[in-house]
């Protein structure tokens, strides 16, 4: 898009808010990090602060994002109500982990946050569209029942971490709740106007391993299960292995899948390989695979993505120093969807294919 | 049918994984090249090369339930 990311209120916030812990001295970690998905349409920004400290016993993270998803929304040409804007909307988070070492074996973990505004652009993209077709009905039945969306959420979390390998391989159970209140989805018929749900509850529980396998392997394996209200259970599995091919070569390779009833699917592969000039600095490719079967959205009663399958290819730099340490990447991804359902003919300019750049940009200091 | 196929494709990759996971521990003088910048999993975004971004365009690749970050356990 033409529109400059730097502009937007993520990084200015973020970046103060990095500068001003950084002065503080009792903190013993600070990252800070940028990240840019661009496309013709479609210009998805974030900017991460995160820092950690010691308290009490607790070793406690800090994070705070700042996000801004901007859109050119075009509608159908059948949309008669449609009419062509550009939008733009912003989120920010703020999250609190702590873990506290019980013993060599145990860590309990707890955490929670919140967050204010469109948590994807997807959710905007279609509350424009609601917005066009039904904010002003007048006397049609249920016309009442359109109301401006102001998407918000929270989330608590509690886990323990089981070392039964001392610093070779532990066992992580985590559960966590979120609660969503979102931008719901309308549908109209001879009835009038109605609208779909407007809070969501998650309940998810995650199961992770992870291992060294021998000097030069390490693993990590997680399993994860979640329920969001009035849907199926969502299973999802991953595993990531690295592998030190020689004193200079690193190879990362992970492949993962979800599936939820009754029809997605999906499944990913990632691999990347990194060079070591030297201590300080590496250079690594990185290539991913994506392709799913189709969402499922009951927050939207006809909103449901096709399948989308994407594609990776990427080129990092990383730099590691004695106290800060950085990492610069980018990738273009190539997205392309199915054929869209009959019941999306009026999100096709949603659910179309994209060609996308992404830019990362990554500092952190050690105290 | 559909849901016996999933159930068990995902016991197998489960069973799979744990079958390759380490059942002995390597001792630390032994871990310099699993502990080196680029093998441990970590949430520094320096090592960490996740896009944060990228679950909206693969909606299916989402850590959904908010919990923490695996970590590393070279570094706990």
């Amino acid at each position: 898009m033409n529109r400059n990311p730097f502009q937007t209120i993520g990084a200015p916030i973020a970046a103060l808010w990095s500068l001003a812990i950084a002065a503080a001295a009792p903190f013993e970690r600070l990252d800070f990090s940028v990240e840019l998905v661009d496309s013709d349409d479609v210009s998805l920004f974030q900017g991460n602060a995160l820092t950690s400290a010691q308290i009490g016993n607790w070793d406690t993270q800090f994070s705070f994002s700042a996000s801004e998803f901007s859109f050119d929304y075009v509608p159908v040409p059948f949309d008669l109500n449609g009419a062509a804007l550009s939008r733009s909307e912003s989120n920010n988070a703020l999250q609190i982990n702590g873990r506290n070492e019980l013993s060599e074996k145990w860590t309990v973990l707890l955490g929670g946050g919140a967050y204010d505004g469109y948590n994807n652009f997807r959710s905007a993209w279609l509350d424009e569209y609601y917005r066009q077709q039904f904010s002003e009905l007048g006397e049609v039945p249920g016309a009442e029942l359109y109301r401006t969306a102001a998407p918000k959420g929270y989330n608590a979390n509690a886990g323990l971490r089981w070392m039964y390998l001392p610093n070779s391989g532990y066992l992580q159970l985590t559960v966590s709740q979120l609660q969503d209140e979102i931008a719901p989805g309308y549908e109209i018929d001879f009835d009038g106007l109605s609208r779909g749900q407007t809070v969501l509850a998650t309940s998810a529980v995650s199961l992770s391993t992870e291992n060294v396998l021998s000097k030069r392997l390490r693993g990590l394996f997680t399993l994860r299960a979640s329920e969001t209200s009035e849907r199926s259970t969502r299973y999802g599995a991953e595993y990531a292995l690295n592998a030190a091919l020689g004193d200079r070569w690193i190879a990362r390779a992970q492949v993962g899948g979800s599936t939820e009833n009754p029809q997605f699917d999906a499944h990913y592969a990632n691999l990347a390989v990194e060079y070591a000039f030297n201590e300080s600095i590496s250079l690594y490719l990185d290539g991913r695979y994506y392709k799913d079967t189709g969402e499922i959205e009951n927050s939207l009663f006809t909103a449901a993505a096709p399948g989308v399958t994407s594609r990776k290819f990427g080129l990092g730099l990383k730099w590691v120093g004695e106290e800060w340490s950085g990492r610069a990447y980018v990738a273009p991804i190539s997205s392309s969807y199915e054929p869209a359902l009959g019941n999306v003919d009026f999100f096709q300019n949603l659910y179309q294919d994209r060609d996308w750049t992404v830019f990362q940009l990554a500092f952190s200091r050690g105290y | 049918m559909k849901t016996e196929k999933r159930i068990a494709t995902i016991a197998t990759i489960t069973i799979a994984a744990l079958a390759i996971s380490g059942c002995a521990t390597l001792p630390v003088y032994e871990q310099g090249l699993v502990s080196q910048n680029g093998m441990t999993f970590s949430d520094n975004p320096v090592q960490n090369e996740q896009i944060n971004l990228l679950s909206q365009i693969e909606p299916g690749s989402a850590v959904s339930g908010g919990g923490q970050a695996a970590g590393c356990t070279a570094c706990r």
